[in-house]
C-alpha cells in the first residue's frame, strides 16, 4: 500500500469482594441491552492502556513471531495468542500543524489531527503556539458512535498525572479543545462509580425523592443556561450550550440510569483507601476499571499511568531519578542506581534502567490482563470481549521520534481482533496510526473508513 | 518517591540540539508598545471619541490621559469565566462559611500561558458537573440546617409568610450568591424548584424547597460564572461600562479572587462604582485588606511555576539530604518572601524581588542551605538576613534554583529558559522535531560549563542556546539543589555570562558576573519591567493580550506601574485603570465576541 504521505527517510531527519444483593445496581432501573455486544450477549469494552516518555525499541520489538518474544514484553507471554505487535506504524499527524514535537506527540495519540492554534509556544519560529488537540480521541468516538447505555459513558483514570492541564495532560477529547480530566484517586473513583450519586441507602421512596427533586433543581439549571446563552456571543454562547449540554447528559445519567450488566462475577468492592502511592493507586484503578466493566457500568475506559513527560522514580527498581529525566540521558549513558538487593549505589546503563521500568509497566499491564482472562463470561472471558490500546507519546525518549510507535494491541474485541500476530510495516512509506484509529473503530463495530484528519488516513490498518 | 515530568517547554526544552540547523530569531514582546487602536471610532491623543454616552471624559483614568498610545476606547474581548478551583473555594468560604476548599477535588484547570483561569480556557466534564452537584447539595442542607434565618435576611415566616421570606431569600442569599439582584425570570424559574421541594418536604416542606433553591443557585451560570453584558448599549455605541453589580465583582475577584463584600455590594447599589475615580477608591480601599495578598500570591505561584516544587526528586544517590519536606519548604519560603517584598518592603519593587537579601526560612531548611543564622525551629517561617555576598532575590532561592535543575545536574538551559520566558517575555525557538535531545553526560573532570560548550562549539545549536546557556550559566553557584557553591569538578566556578538580545543593555551592560549582578541587570532592564506588567496583565485580566486592541491598555498599565516605581502592589491599581477592566464591548446576541 503506498501512501502520498511523507518519505519515512525525510522525516528522520529531521481486594476481595463481597457479594451483595446490589441495591446499587438495582436503583439503576431496567436494565436495556445496548449496541456492540459479542454474539455471546456480552458487551465489548475498549480500554486505553497510556505509559510515557517512548521505549527503548530494541528491547521491545520481538525478532520473529511471537509477539511476546522480547524482554519488554515478555510479561504478557502467557497470553501471547491475545496479542498483537505493529511494528512501524507512525504518528504523522504529529508531525503536522501548529506546536513543536513534544506537545504533537500526545494531542495527536488519540486524535490523528493537528492541535489547535493556542497559547502554548512552542516549536520553530515558525510554528505557531499550540493549545490543546484538534478533535475527538479514539475512545470518545467510540463512545459517541455506539452510545453505551452505560451509567459512565467512560472511566478517565490517572496515575499520578500532575498538575497543569494542557497539551501534555490528556489522553482523550470528546471533541476538539475538550479534554477530559483524568481521576487520579482510587477512593475518588470507587466513591464516583460504586457508591455513586444515588444516595437513598437503598430505600426505593428516599431514592424516588431524591429524583424528583433533582430533577427540578437540574431542569431549572438547564433553562437557566438557556437564558444566558442566548445574550450573549458566540463563543460565550457555545460555552454556556457546552455546560447545559452537560447537564442535560448528567440529568440523563441520574434519573434514567443504565443497565447493570447482570454477570455472575459483577460484585461491588469495599470502599477504597486514600492512597498516592504510585503502585498502589495503578493497582486499585485496575481492580475498579475491571470491576466497572464486569458490572457494565461502563464499557470505555483509560489507565494513564503519569503523562507526557511523566517521571515517576521507580525506586523499587533501583532507580534514583526520575523516567523523564533518564529519557534524556544519550542512548551509551550510564546512570547512577541502586542494587535493588542491597541497596548499594551501583552504575548502569540508562538504557538498562528504562528498559526495567518498560517491563515494570508491561508487569502492570499483566495484571490487568489476567484479571479480564480470569473472569468468566459466556463460553469465554472477559479478555475475548475486551481491546486494550496502548500508547505511548513518543517512541525513543531521547530521540522524541513518533515514528516506529511501540503500539500494542491485547484482547480478541469480541472476536473482531485477529491476534497473536507480529505486523510489521517496513519501508520507506509512512504508516500513519489513523489507519490503526479505523481499525480500532471497527473491532469496536463502530463503522469508518478514516479517522482523525484524513490527511494522514488511507483506512483501516493493512494486514491487521 | 516520583516527580511528575513538568509539562512545559521548560523541560521539554532542556535540549541541546546536536544535528539540525536551529533557527535562533529573538521573539519579542509582542504587547510592549506602539500599534494603537485601529478602531476607526478612535478620536486623537487622550480624547476618546466613542464614549459611552454617560461617560464624561473627566472621568477617564489620568494614566490614560497621558497616554499617547490611547485613542478610541478599546477593551479587547470579554469572554465569560467560570469560577477557577481557587475561586470557587474562596467564594464558598465567603457565602457560606465553608473554609474546606471544596474545590481541591475538582479536576485540574486547563492552563493558557501558565495561567488557571483563562476564560478561553475553560471547559466542563462530566466530573466536574458532578462534582458542582454534589458540593451544591451539601452546601445547601448545611445552609438551611445552620442558617436558614441568616439566608432570608432573619425573615420570619410566622409574621411574613412563606412568599414574602421566599423573596428575602432572594433579596439576602440570593443576591450574594449571583453577585447581583435576580432577574424577573430567575424568580419564576426558582418557584418552580420551591414548589417542588415544598411537596416532597413534608411537614419539612419550606425548609425544604429552600434548599433546592438554594442548590439551583450553587449549579447556575450567575453563580459558576462571571457573566457580564455591560450597561445597556445606545444607539450606535460600541463600547458599554459595566453595571456596578458587574463592576463590583470584578473589583473584589481582582483583589481578593472572590465575591464582592457588604461594601461592595452596597456601592454597587447605590450605582456608585462607575466612575474610574469611584472605582479607583474601592480598589485602594479593597487593596488594604489583608484578602488582597490571596490574589498576588496567586499570580507569583503561578508566574513562577511553583507547582514544579510538588514532589521535585533529586538523585537520591548525588543529593542524600534532599527531601519532599525541603522542596515543600523552599516552595513557602519563596511565596512568603514575594509576600513581604509586595506588601511590606519599603521598596516593594521589582528590584527588590530580584535583589532583596532577606528571605523566609526554618531550621530545617536554612539548615539545608548552610551559610545562614537558622531559626530556632520549624514552627515557623523566619526572616533570616542572607550572606549578600552569595544570595539575593527570588532567583537565586531553592524554589527555582533546585526547580530549574536536573536531578543530577544543574541545567543552564532551563534555568535561562525559564529568565527568557517568564521574565523577558520571550519564546526561544524549542528544538526542532526528531533530534537526539540529550544531556551532556556528566564528568567529574569538567565543570557544567566546560559539558555545555558543545552547544557554542556546533553552530546549529549556538543559534538557539546563546539565549539561554549564557543567562542560565550565571547561576552556576547554586548546584541543582539549590546550595551556594563556588567550586565544581575541582574547579573555580565561572558564572560570567551576557543577557543577549536586549534593546535596553547591550555590550558590556548586557554582560555580568555572579547571580547577585545578573539579578540587578534584570531588575533595572526594560524588557523585564514590560514583562512583569503582561504577565500580570494576562494574570488580572484572565486573558492573553492582544497586540492591537490591548495596546492602549496595555500601555496604561505599564505606564501606572512606571509611575510608581515598580511597585509591585501598584500593579492592582494598575489594571483597574485600564480600558479592558473598565468596559467592555457591546454584545451581539450570537456574533462575534
Amino acid at each position: 500500500m503506498k501512501s502520498p504521505l511523507l518519505d519515512r527517510r525525510a522525516v528522520l531527519r529531521g481486594v476481595a469482594g463481597v457479594s451483595v444483593a446490589l441495591p446499587w445496581l438495582e436503583a439503576m432501573g431496567p436494565a436495556k441491552r445496548a449496541q456492540a455486544a459479542t454474539l455471546s450477549g456480552f458487551p465489548k469494552r475498549l480500554i486505553v492502556w497510556f505509559t510515557p516518555d517512548g521505549t527503548i525499541k530494541n528491547n521491545w520489538t520481538p525478532p520473529g513471531t511471537d509477539p511476546t518474544a522480547s524482554r519488554i514484553l515478555a510479561p504478557l507471554a502467557r497470553y501471547k495468542d491475545y496479542v498483537t505487535v505493529l511494528d512501524g506504524v507512525d504518528n504523522v499527524a504529529s508531525y503536522n500543524g501548529v506546536g513543536d514535537g513534544h506537545q504533537t506527540g500526545m494531542g495527536c495519540m488519540l486524535t490523528g489531527i493537528e492541535l489547535l492554534p493556542g497559547s502554548t509556544k512552542g516549536g520553530c519560529d515558525t510554528c505557531a503556539p499550540a493549545g490543546l488537540a484538534g478533535g475527538p480521541s479514539v475512545d470518545q468516538v467510540v463512545v459517541q458512535k455506539s452510545a453505551p447505555n452505560t451509567k459512565f459513558s467512560s472511566l478517565e483514570m490517572g496515575i499520578q498525572t500532575g498538575g497543569g492541564g494542557n497539551a501534555w495532560s490528556y489522553s482523550n477529547y470528546s471533541a476538539a479543545n475538550m479534554p477530559l480530566p483524568l481521576e487520579n484517586s482510587p477512593a475518588n473513583v470507587w466513591k464516583r462509580v460504586f457508591t455513586d450519586l444515588q444516595a437513598g441507602g437503598g430505600d426505593p421512596m428516599a431514592l424516588d425523592r431524591l429524583k424528583t427533586e433533582r430533577k427540578s433543581v437540574l431542569d431549572a439549571t438547564i433553562k437557566h443556561y438557556q437564558t444566558v446563552a442566548m445574550k450573549l456571543g458566540q463563543s460565550d454562547r457555545a460555552k454556556m450550550n457546552a455546560h447545559l449540554q452537560g447537564v442535560r447528559d448528567l440529568e440523563t445519567r441520574l434519573l434514567a440510569a443504565s443497565p447493570a450488566g447482570g454477570a455472575a462475577s459483577c460484585v461491588k468492592p469495599p470502599q477504597t483507601a486514600a492512597t498516592t502511592d504510585f503502585r498502589t493507586t495503578g493497582k486499585l484503578h485496575m481492580d475498579l476499571l475491571h470491576m466497572a466493566m464486569t458490572c457494565d457500568l461502563t464499557r470505555v475506559g483509560t489507565i494513564q499511568w503519569t503523562r507526557s513527560v511523566g517521571s515517576a522514580r521507580m525506586d523499587w527498581l533501583g532507580a534514583t531519578r526520575g523516567q523523564h529525566d533518564m529519557s534524556h540521558d544519550a542512548n551509551d549513558a550510564t546512570t547512577a542506581a541502586r542494587d535493588v538487593a542491597t541497596g548499594a549505589a551501583i552504575t548502569m546503563p540508562t538504557a538498562e534502567m528504562l528498559t526495567r521500568i518498560n517491563i515494570w509497566y508491561m508487569e502492570q499491564l499483566f495484571y490487568l490482563v489476567d484479571k479480564l482472562a480470569k473472569t468468566p463470561e459466556g463460553a469465554g472471558n472477559m479478555l475475548d470481549n475486551t481491546l486494550i490500546l496502548c500508547v505511548n507519546e513518543l517512541s525513543m525518549g531521547n530521540a522524541h521520534n513518533r515514528t516506529d510507535m511501540p503500539f500494542l494491541l491485547v484482547g480478541k474485541a469480541g472476536g473482531a481482533h485477529r491476534s497473536g500476530r507480529v505486523l510489521r510495516y517496513p519501508g520507506a512509506t509512512r504508516v500513519p496510526h489513523n489507519n490503526l484509529m479505523v481499525s480500532v473503530l471497527n473491532f469496536m463495530d463502530v463503522p469508518a473508513t478514516t479517522f482523525g484528519n484524513p490527511k494522514y488516513c488511507t483506512g483501516a490498518l493493512t494486514g491487521l | 518517591m516520583y516527580k511528575i515530568g513538568l509539562g512545559s517547554r521548560l523541560v521539554l526544552g532542556l535540549a541541546c540540539a546536536l544535528m539540525v540547523a536551529c533557527s535562533g530569531a529573538i521573539g519579542g514582546d509582542s504587547a510592549g508598545s506602539g500599534g494603537g487602536s485601529d478602531d476607526p471610532a478612535g478620536g486623537t491623543g487622550s480624547m476618546p471619541n466613542n464614549l459611552p454616552q454617560d461617560t464624561p471624559p473627566a472621568s477617564l483614568p489620568p494614566d490614560r490621559m497621558m497616554s499617547t498610545v490611547c485613542k478610541g476606547i478599546e477593551p479587547g474581548p470579554t469572554y465569560v469565566r467560570r469560577l477557577t478551583k481557587n475561586e470557587y473555594n474562596n467564594v464558598i468560604n465567603h457565602l457560606a462559611g465553608d473554609t474546606s476548599s471544596p474545590a481541591k477535588d475538582f479536576p485540574t484547570e486547563t492552563q493558557i500561558e501558565g495561567w488557571d483561569n483563562n476564560g478561553l480556557a475553560q471547559t466542563v466534564s462530566p466530573v466536574l458537573l458532578e462534582q458542582y452537584l454534589l458540593i451544591a447539595e451539601r452546601e445547601a442542607q448545611m445552609l438551611v440546617d445552620t442558617k436558614l434565618a441568616a439566608l432570608m435576611g432573619n425573615c420570619d415566616v410566622a409574621t411574613k409568610g412563606e412568599p414574602a421570606c421566599l423573596m428575602a431569600l432572594y433579596d439576602n442569599f440570593g443576591r450574594r450568591a449571583f453577585r447581583r439582584p435576580l432577574a424577573a425570570d430567575e424568580i419564576a424559574l426558582l418557584k418552580v424548584v420551591f414548589d417542588v421541594g415544598k411537596t416532597t418536604g413534608g411537614t419539612n416542606g419550606f425548609k425544604n424547597g429552600i434548599r433546592l433553591v438554594v442548590t439551583e443557585m450553587l449549579l447556575s451560570p450567575p453563580f459558576l460564572y462571571r457573566i457580564e453584558f455591560g450597561m445597556p448599549a445606545k444607539p450606535g455605541e460600541t463600547v458599554v461600562r459595566l453595571d456596578h453589580y458587574e463592576m463590583a465583582s470584578r473589583l473584589s475577584f481582582l483583589v481578593w479572587n472572590s465575591m464582592p463584600d457588604d461594601m461592595l455590594f452596597t456601592a454597587a447599589k447605590d450605582s456608585k462604582l462607575g466612575t474610574a475615580a469611584e472605582i479607583s477608591a474601592q480598589a485602594m480601599r479593597m487593596i488594604g485588606d489583608g484578602k488582597a495578598k490571596a490574589s498576588t500570591r496567586h499570580f507569583y505561584e503561578q508566574w513562577l511555576d511553583l507547582d514544579r516544587l510538588d514532589n521535585l526528586m533529586k538523585d537520591a544517590v548525588t543529593f542524600r539530604t534532599w527531601s519532599g519536606a525541603i522542596a515543600s519548604a523552599m516552595r513557602t519560603e519563596t511565596l512568603r518572601f514575594a509576600d513581604e517584598v509586595t506588601w511590606n518592603d519599603s521598596s516593594g519593587d521589582i528590584t527588590a524581588l530580584l535583589t532583596a537579601t532577606y528571605s523566609f526560612m526554618t531550621k530545617t531548611l536554612a539548615t539545608f542551605y548552610g551559610g545562614v543564622t537558622a531559626p530556632a525551629d520549624d514552627t515557623t517561617f523566619a526572616r533570616v538576613d542572607l550572606n549578600a555576598m552569595q544570595r539575593g532575590g527570588v532567583l537565586t532561592q531553592g524554589a527555582l534554583m533546585a526547580g530549574l535543575a536536573h536531578e543530577n545536574q544543574t541545567s543552564p538551559v532551563v534555568r535561562g529558559l525559564f529568565v527568557r520566558e517568564q521574565f523577558l517575555c520571550t519564546h526561544p525557538p524549542a528544538p526542532p522535531d526528531d533530534i537526539q535531545i540529550v544531556i551532556p553526560k556528566l564528568d567529574p573532570t569538567k565543570t557544567t560549563r566546560e559539558r555545555f560548550a558543545v552547544h557554542t562549539n556546533l553552530e546549529c545549536a549556538r543559534a538557539c542556546h546563546t539565549l539561554m546557556d549564557p543567562i542560565g550559566l550565571g547561576f552556576e553557584n547554586f548546584d541543582a539543589v539549590g546550595k551556594y557553591r563556588t567550586t565544581e569538578a575541582g574547579k573555580r566556578i565561572d558564572a560570567t555570562g551576557e543577557i543577549i538580545g536586549l534593546a535596553s543593555m547591550t555590550g558590556d551592560a548586557a554582560k555580568f558576573n555572579g547571580p547577585l549582578e545578573l539579578g540587578r541587570k534584570l531588575a533595572s532592564a526594560d524588557e523585564v519591567r514590560s514583562c512583569v506588567g503582561t504577565k500580570w496583565f494576562q494574570y488580572s485580566l484572565g486573558r492573553t493580550q492582544d497586540t492591537n486592541s490591548d495596546a492602549c491598555s496595555l500601555d496604561v498599565l505599564k505606564r501606572r506601574f512606571s509611575s510608581n516605581n515598580y511597585k509591585l502592589k501598584d500593579l492592582l491599581m494598575a489594571t483597574v485603570q485600564t480600558d479592558a477592566f473598565l468596559f467592555r464591548r457591546v454584545i451581539t446576541a450570537g456574533g462575534a465576541q
